[in-house]
């Protein structure tokens, strides 16, 4: 007897619990069905309002087919139209040089030799590391290449690297007098250099494996083949696009 | 006297507890109307701004007086949008700095440098804007036929990827630190411009290989949808037009949209081609 009393017990609290459960469960469905509700309705929401602004702009643009009694105006203004189009790509046409002109991407150290509207060659390079170099609050150097058109200032066959202080300053070492002649060093910049002004230069390089790579202090490195063919191509004066 | 107090106490108590029954729906009901107002607000937005493009033709009588009506003829359509990106491109070769060129009738987006074009790539996918591209020949002309400068710009990648060292004590610590090209971390390229008479273009890399690249994007367009949403609330809360921007949405290789941002400077002007 006292068993069986057990037992009720048992199965009414086993009945409260599942009671309990439906509730909860009951009423997880309702909060899950109201969230529901309010997302259907804001997606139906953005819908309409996608739906109405196209109604609207199709309403608003809905307009009658212009009435030209003469064919012949509207042919008139074909051929006239047609003609400004050939003048204007003339125009521009004449914008592109018709000699060798040289085009830098820094951002994938690339360079592409053109001349006039074809290409001629497309190889790797280096340029800029834009490593902003701090000596102390008083000096900094930033090496990064300048963007923009440029000319060819100058060109010269085995050229002498003259250290600049930040050459110093960068591998710490004090930095010598103007002219000592540790400022001079031969055959780092290979056989040719192509200046354009500002101190940058178009050079060679004894670090080739780094070609392709944002490494230098500004100026433009090319590997040996390239640099004999830039500088036979480019004269002084031609252009050099840096992007 | 006394009697209408009574009875105007007696509605004023019967109104008020009409209210206290019904809190919950009045509220729901307020709510859906200030929603459906809003979406109402937002959804004519578009005619707003075209209104606006039609009011800057007005303004310009010497370009009314010198624009053919022949022009907005259907049959020249192409060739009128056609002329007004080659005027744009004409004036652009004026400028000294790097310039940008988007031209969907060809899919290509260029660089140029007074009127040379130094770097070009091509567009994977593009959706254009839907006022934009149903926009009349007269206004296409007045808003296209120059280039549009850019109003502002933001990006997932850095203008210029600059690493600051400091100098080197010695020849050792220097040679620790030579040669480390800390400017080839790639991150996940998104960009956003916003030019003149407030349209907007979204660049997108076209490849998002990896969860991060998926996850930039996500944050990128969020940005973007947040900023409208704001911006659209605080319009309608003033009891002001709503804004709308007409949006194209470019998608290109990574490499070309890092070397297009890092090229074209802050001030830049950008020639559209919308003929499609």
């Amino acid at each position: 007897m006292n068993n069986l009393a057990k037992l009720k017990q048992a199965f009414k609290s086993i009945r409260v619990k599942s009671l309990i459960d439906y509730i909860k469960y009951n009423k997880q469905i309702q909060l899950f069905g109201k969230i529901s509700s309010v997302v259907i309705i804001i997606v139906c929401l953005f819908l309409f309002t996608i739906l109405l602004q196209k109604i609207l702009i199709s309403i608003k643009f809905h307009e009658k087919v212009l009435a030209i009694d003469q064919q012949d105006e509207l042919l008139k203004a074909q051929n006239g139209l047609e003609k400004e189009l050939k003048a204007l790509d003339k125009k521009l046409a004449s914008k592109t040089p018709r000699s060798y002109y040289l085009v830098i991407n820094s951002a994938s150290n690339e360079f592409t030799l053109h001349k006039g509207t074809q290409t001629i060659k497309k190889d790797k390079c280096s340029t800029g590391s834009y490593i902003l170099l701090k000596n102390g609050d008083q000096q900094q150097w930033m090496f990064k290449t300048p963007k923009g058109e440029f000319r060819i200032q100058g060109k010269t066959t085995s050229p002498v690297w003259k250290k600049p202080d930040w050459a110093f300053v960068e591998e710490g070492i004090p930095v010598p007098s103007a002219n000592h002649f540790s400022r001079f060093e031969y055959g780092v910049l290979g056989d040719y250099a192509l200046n354009l002004g500002q101190g940058y230069l178009i050079h060679g390089t004894l670090y080739q494996r780094f070609l392709g790579l944002p490494v230098t202090h500004g100026c433009i490195r090319l590997n040996d083949e390239n640099l004999e063919l830039i500088y036979n191509s480019l004269s002084v004066g031609s252009k050099v696009y840096i992007y | 006297m006394k009697l209408n107090l009574f009875r105007s106490l007696h509605e004023w108590q019967l109104i008020s507890s009409f209210f206290v029954i019904n809190k919950f729906k009045i509220l729901k009901s307020a709510g859906l109307i200030i929603l459906l107002t809003f979406v109402i607000h937002v959804g004519v937005s578009p005619l707003h701004k075209i209104n606006e493009f039609k009011r800057l033709v007005r303004a310009d009588s010497l370009f009314v007086e010198q624009y053919d009506s022949v022009y907005n003829h259907p049959d020249l359509e192409s060739l009128v949008k056609e002329s007004s990106y080659k005027q744009a491109l004409l004036k652009l070769s004026e400028q000294d700095s790097i310039q940008l060129i988007i031209n969907l009738h060809d899919s290509i987006v260029c660089l140029s440098i007074k009127g040379v074009i130094i770097h070009e790539t091509h567009i994977n996918n593009f959706k254009d804007d839907k006022v934009l591209k149903k926009l009349p020949n007269m206004e296409y002309v007045k808003l296209f036929s120059q280039a549009l400068k850019i109003q502002s710009q933001w990006a997932t990648i850095v203008k210029e990827p600059i690493v600051v060292r400091n100098a080197p004590k010695d020849t050792a610590e220097a040679a620790l630190n030579a040669y480390q090209p800390d400017t080839l971390i790639q991150k996940p390229a998104f960009m956003k411009l916003e030019l003149d008479h407030g349209i907007h273009i979204i660049f997108e890399q076209d490849l998002n290989p990896t969860f991060k690249h998926k996850f930039v994007r996500f944050i990128f367009k969020a940005k973007i949808n947040v900023k409208n949403i704001y911006k659209e609330i605080f319009h309608f809360i003033r009891f002001q037009k709503s804004e709308y921007n007409p949006t194209i949405v470019i998608k290109m290789p990574a490499d070309d949209l890092r070397a297009i941002y890092r090229a074209f400077p802050t001030n830049a002007y950008v020639v559209l081609n919308i003929n499609t």
